[in-house]
């Protein structure tokens, strides 16, 4: 057993190390940046100290974490295009606020972001141009990060975008086209987003929906800046993904909101909180009642906190809402109600309602039947009468 | 017709706006501002639990993530007539200016800071010099020739590299940046430490939050914080990050603006995207737990054509929105409606051929909002003059040592600059407030733990939640039905700077700011931008509005 | 006077099957209902005061064990069973005229009605319910019990070697028929609903027939046995 792990994990180092050294060929060196991260405060200790970090995060084993370090120096050559579809640059936003690792951002930063709406210097057609030039230097080379989903409605009229106001879905088709793997953030390019929710007015559709791709999403609303990075080393080493069954890289998704609740040792206790501010809250006991939908979301919320491993929406006494699950606008509303008080669709009420009605239909169907029985066989006389037909017979 | 100028996508924004332009002699004659993206939140909101709007309306803008939210529980919070404890309200006060203090930080050195300094000049530098600048004019975060040396060569490496990553086919020698080297080094620098800085405005939110973008600690009638307000290490947490961003915003922020300031002041003279010099803020930051919005830090109030002398009253019944120009359908359209009973059809009418927008026509999916049928500017620099003029002393004290160190009168306050300036100056006004804050809040938790108000949904409500986002007055309209939500409203800041022409013709405040406005090169509009990225647009807010 | 026969209806593993489920299903409901809404709730500060959940969790799967070996024994019997019995419950068109006269007796309450029954068959109506019952709620109610659970089901923590598979793919089945974990969910306590639901009718039609036909209906369930009518 142990003779065959060496040998397998023998071989796929072999196979990332001829990848790494495959893309190192292909992508032209960057020079600087080490100089980057030191004059960033980022020792080359701290580097491989980061590299560390991030190889736990993906659950990889120690021995990767050189290969880490290196996949993250070729990063930082790999050009990048950002589209920006029908979004809130939430997820630029949490791209910028992610501090651990630290390294992080200053490899987005720097990770030859040559197309993003929001921190690019040029507008207009010199941004254009300048997505043109990416395109066309780097055909089949380049990431494509997809934050947003496409309306499709109207002949996806709801978004145009440039000066010659292509729709949204053009210009994804015609990016997407040539890019060595494309990348979906977010919710929205994941799974639609709280505008393709019910009644979805502008036909909004995820990235993979709308344009019949299969890329790699990394949901939520936002989604951790973690899992970002963790998914482009990964893709860096492996030149592939694992990914669960629905897309999502399985190093961050992999495990539930609920298994790994920092309040879960109340949840076994029995312990919740009733309502908002309450002594249950001051003592943070489980979420459950008041609508934490950790048991049904798949996220790594917990184990790799928000802004710099500080907080997490459970850690801050509210719920978790399942941002990182297909349509839970609708399917975990009410948010802050535990999932028994959704309303279903098509009876307009809960579970528990139609259960209760069942209940109450069934008595009063017991009862009318049980009058019915009892009249009716009385009148027909309904013992006597099969008692005296059985001794007719006789 | 002249050959419009269309510049489309407006970069280092938060969503999709396009902005044509028809230059005539070195001068904007004629501008069109057109949201390009449409999303229709309201229309989805419908028929949902009020409670779940927050949530909803947070995610039409990841920017000013948290406001929405903020709004739209005090709209529910206004509909059933609760008022959350003192602890609540100290509190999301203490998340929104955090979000304040890093949002402005963000944009000033983030998206607006490349309109104004050319960040190849850092080439031509001395670090010695840019030493000597800093300590002069006072701006030492993480100063010293070392470090500048180190910036310097950073930026020599990556021009050298080629491969120039978003700083890419920038205008960069354009004849507009008047910055000296020096300054560039020392802005460019600060441009570095503000990525690390505002990741603490971050923290703040997160801790208190839940998370950031996209906080979630806010429930009608309270917040869901309280276990982490009673830990003292949160607290402690809080109170240091508070000020790692006032030092910041003391010894970077406004000694690089008022450096700045110093060099483009003729910007401020000529009053250079002044507008039609309204201005509206809808007054936020409650300082007593009460119903009637009375005591703010922000006050409400009205500024009509740059007159300094008189602060109207704000009154919410006056706002009006118009969709003459925008892709919506009214049975009348040339009238405002109030958004209480505004109704809405998506009525897209299309394009030039060429790409162009239909001046005469349609052109937005931005309505055109309007305040007594008046255009009205909202936004950082409105909440400067409205508390300048209405007397507010710590503001006066700063807006005149502004004022002082540019060596300019107050009128040129209005315009390009003058915006870039009133955030900054209100950044540092929050920064020096929120630590009392803070104090209040830790002094309060000592005699009262409440977070929470308790109270049942009434079956029919209507409310209004008006607040302040960085970005300007925010409103959010709710009207409850069957304890479920009937009609839902917003009116976000940059749908009033960002609105189209209304019904009688007036353009919006964006588009008149743009008048008269420089433009040397028409391929590399730098000017235009400068005065378009003043206004902080957030277009995702702006586009989302739909009405039935 | 009429003449009974004293019939043979259940065997002894039947009835233990009967008690056995009765116990099982009693106890999953109202663990069910706790774990969906925690109604008590203990703040003792102290975690390890308390096990509550933990506990009731813990019924919930002895009964959903109690009750899947049953369905997992019944549908091997179903296929490999002797007895005519376990074929019999399974709902064939041929039988319906039969269970719709069934139907028809409860509520014209003619004797003529009532389809012939002998010794070793139940009425049709009777077993298909036994079949909706056994077979169709509790096998949805494994399969989305699965699915739920197999996040929390690995290599270490399994007792059958490989039982972390039988967990996921069986959950895999809950995913194709109901699409995600939420709608397995809801889909799990609108069948706990259904079950009650069919629980209380059961009870009451076997009360209804005691009193009715006065056959000794309800000790089948007891001895095994019950007296039918000679005619």
């Amino acid at each position: 057993m142990e003779e065959k792990i060496k040998k397998e994990l023998k071989s796929l180092l072999k196979k990332c190390d001829a990848r790494l050294e495959e893309l190192e060929a292909e992508y032209p060196e960057r020079k600087g940046f080490m100089e980057w991260l030191s004059f960033s405060g980022i020792s080359r200790r701290g580097f491989l100290k980061w590299s560390a970090i991030m190889s736990a995060t993906m659950m990889l084993p120690p021995v990767f974490e050189q290969r880490v370090a290196r996949a993250a120096e070729i990063a930082s050559r790999i050009p990048v295009i950002w589209l920006h579809f029908a979004e809130c640059t939430g997820c630029t936003e949490s791209l910028l606020r992610s501090n651990n690792p630290g390294v992080a951002e200053i490899i987005l930063q720097y990770l030859s972001l040559d197309y993003h709406d929001t921190v690019m210097a040029p507008s207009g057609e010199s941004a254009e141009k300048s997505l043109k030039d990416t395109m066309a230097k780097y055909k089949g080379k380049y990431i494509c990060i997809c934050e947003g989903s496409i309306p499709t409605k109207m002949d996806g009229k709801f978004l145009r975008v440039g000066s010659k106001a292509v729709t949204g879905l053009e210009k994804a088709k015609e990016v997407t086209k040539d890019a060595a793997a494309v990348i979906s953030i977010g919710h929205c390019a994941s799974y639609g987003g709280p505008q393709a929710s019910y009644p979805n007015p502008t036909g909004s559709k995820s990235i993979n929906d709308a344009l019949g791709i299969n890329s790699v999403i990394i949901p939520g609303c936002p989604y951790n800046s973690a899992s970002l990075v963790g998914t482009i080393l990964y893709f860096i080493l492996f030149g592939k993904i694992p990914t669960t069954k629905g897309g999502r890289p399985l190093f961050a998704y992999g495990k539930r909101i609920h298994d790994t609740c920092p309040r879960r040792a109340h949840f076994d206790a029995g312990e919740f909180v009733r309502e908002w501010g309450d002594e249950g809250a001051k003592k943070g006991f489980c979420l459950y009642k008041v609508g934490c939908k950790g048991p049904l979301t798949y996220n790594n919320c917990n184990i790799q906190g928000w802004n710099d491993d500080i907080a997490s929406p459970i850690k801050a006494g509210h719920g978790c809402i399942g941002c990182s699950e297909p349509a839970f606008w609708d399917r975990m509303a009410p948010l802050e109600k535990p999932i028994e008080a959704r309303i279903l669709p098509g009876v307009e009420s809960t579970a528990d309602h139609v259960g209760w009605t069942l209940i109450g239909i069934s008595a009063v169907g017991m009862g009318v039947h049980a009058f019915y029985s009892y009249f009716k066989g009385k009148k027909k006389g309904y013992n006597k009468e099969c008692c005296s037909e059985h001794e007719k017979e006789e | 017709m002249a050959k419009r100028t269309i510049i489309d996508p407006i970069t280092r924004i938060e969503g999709h706006l396009r902005v044509e332009v028809e230059v005539e002699g070195g001068k904007v004659k004629e501008a069109l501002s057109s949201g390009t993206l449409f999303r229709g939140f309201e229309i989805i909101l419908k028929g949902r639990d009020p409670r779940d709007a927050g949530m909803f309306t947070q995610r039409i803008c990841g920017v000013c993530t948290h406001v929405h939210y903020d709004a739209s529980i005090h709209a529910v919070e206004n509909a059933i007539k609760i008022v959350p404890p003192k602890n609540a309200r100290i509190v999301r006060n203490l998340i929104k200016s955090a979000q304040y203090i890093m949002d402005h930080i963000v944009h000033f050195y983030i998206l607006h800071g490349l309109d104004w300094v050319d960040i190849t000049k850092v080439l031509q530098a001395d670090p010695k010099k840019a030493e000597d600048l800093a300590f002069s004019v006072g701006s030492t975060y993480n100063a010293g020739r070392a470090r500048f040396a180190e910036v310097k060569k950073k930026v020599e490496n990556l021009v050298k590299s080629g491969q120039l990553g978003p700083f890419a086919n920038g205008y960069w020698g354009h004849g507009a940046y008047k910055v000296p080297p020096e300054a560039v080094l020392l802005i460019v620098s600060h441009y570095l430490d503000a990525l690390e800085v505002q990741r603490y405005g971050g923290q703040i939110m997160a801790i208190l939050g839940g998370k950031e973008p996209h906080t979630q600690g806010l429930v009608v009638g309270g917040v869901t914080c309280v276990k982490d307000l009673l830990d003292p290490k949160r607290i402690g947490d809080i109170l240091f990050r508070f000020r790692k961003l006032k030092e910041f915003v003391d010894t970077a922020y406004l000694p690089d603006l008022l450096l700045a300031g110093q060099v483009y002041k003729e910007y401020g003279l000529q009053n250079v995207g002044a507008g039609h010099k309204n201005y509206l803020s809808y007054g936020d930051f409650r300082l007593s737990d009460d119903t009637d919005r009375s005591n703010l830090f922000f006050p409400a109030g009205v500024i009509l054509n740059g007159d300094l002398s008189k602060v109207h009253k704000f009154d919410p019944e006056k706002i009006t929105e118009h969709v003459k120009h925008s892709w919506y359908k009214y049975s009348d359209e040339t009238k405002g409606i109030h958004p209480k009973d505004g109704v809405t059809e998506p009525n897209y009418t299309g394009l030039n051929d060429d790409g162009s927008c239909k001046e005469n026509d349609k052109y937005s999916w931005v309505k055109a909002p309007r305040y007594d049928n008046k255009p009205m500017e909202v936004g950082p620099l409105s909440r400067v003059l409205i508390a300048y003029a209405s007397g507010n002393k710590e503001v006066k004290a700063l807006v005149d040592y502004a004022l002082k160190t540019l060596n300019a009168p107050a009128s040129a306050l209005f315009g390009t600059l003058g915006r870039t300036a009133a955030r900054c100056i209100e950044t540092k006004w929050l920064a020096d407030t929120a630590e009392k804050w803070v104090g209040e809040l830790v002094a309060n938790l000592k005699v009262n733990e409440e977070t929470f108000t308790k109270y049942s949904m009434p079956k029919e409500a209507m409310g209004y939640g008006l607040i302040e986002a960085p970005r300007g007055g925010l409103g959010h309209w709710v009207s409850i039905e069957n304890y479920k939500i009937k009609n839902y409203q917003c009116i976000v800041p940059s749908t009033w700077n960002f609105s189209p022409k209304d019904a009688l013709g007036q353009r919006g405040p964006c588009e008149q700011s743009l008048i008269g406005n420089p433009c040397v090169n028409k391929d590399q509009p730098l000017e235009v931008l400068r005065t378009v990225h003043s206004f902080d647009p957030c277009l995702a807010c702006a586009i989302h509005i739909v009405r039935r | 006077m009429s003449e009974f026969k004293r019939v043979y209806r259940m065997n002894g593993l039947l009835r233990f099957n009967h008690w056995a489920m009765f116990v099982a299903f009693i106890a999953c409901a109202v663990t069910g209902f706790y774990i969906a809404h925690p109604f008590l709730v203990f703040e003792t500060g102290e975690v390890i005061d308390s096990y509550v959940m933990g506990y009731v969790r813990l019924i919930h799967y002895l009964g959903a064990i109690v009750l899947d070996v049953i369905l997992i024994i019944w549908i091997y019997l179903f296929f490999f069973g002797r007895h005519p019995y376990f074929k019999f419950i399974f709902p064939l068109r041929e039988r319906g005229k039969e269970a719709l006269q069934m139907l028809k007796h409860y509520f014209t309450l003619d004797m003529k009605d009532r389809p012939e029954s002998d010794e070793d068959r139940m009425d049709a109506l009777n077993a298909w319910g036994i079949f909706l019952f056994i077979i169709v709620f509790k096998a949805l109610m494994l399969i989305t019990g699965f699915a739920m659970l197999s996040p929390q089901i690995n290599a270490e923590n399994t007792a059958i070697p490989g039982g972390q598979y039988v967990f996921y793919y069986t959950g895999q089945i809950a995913y194709i028929i109901f699409g995600n974990l939420v709608n397995i969910r809801i889909a799990h306590h609108l069948i706990a609903w259904l079950m009650i639901f069919f629980v209380i009718i059961h009870i009451y039609i076997e009360i209804w027939r005691e009193v009715f036909w006065k056959e000794g209906d309800i000790s089948i369930v007891f001895s095994g046995h019950k007296f039918l009518k000679k005619k």
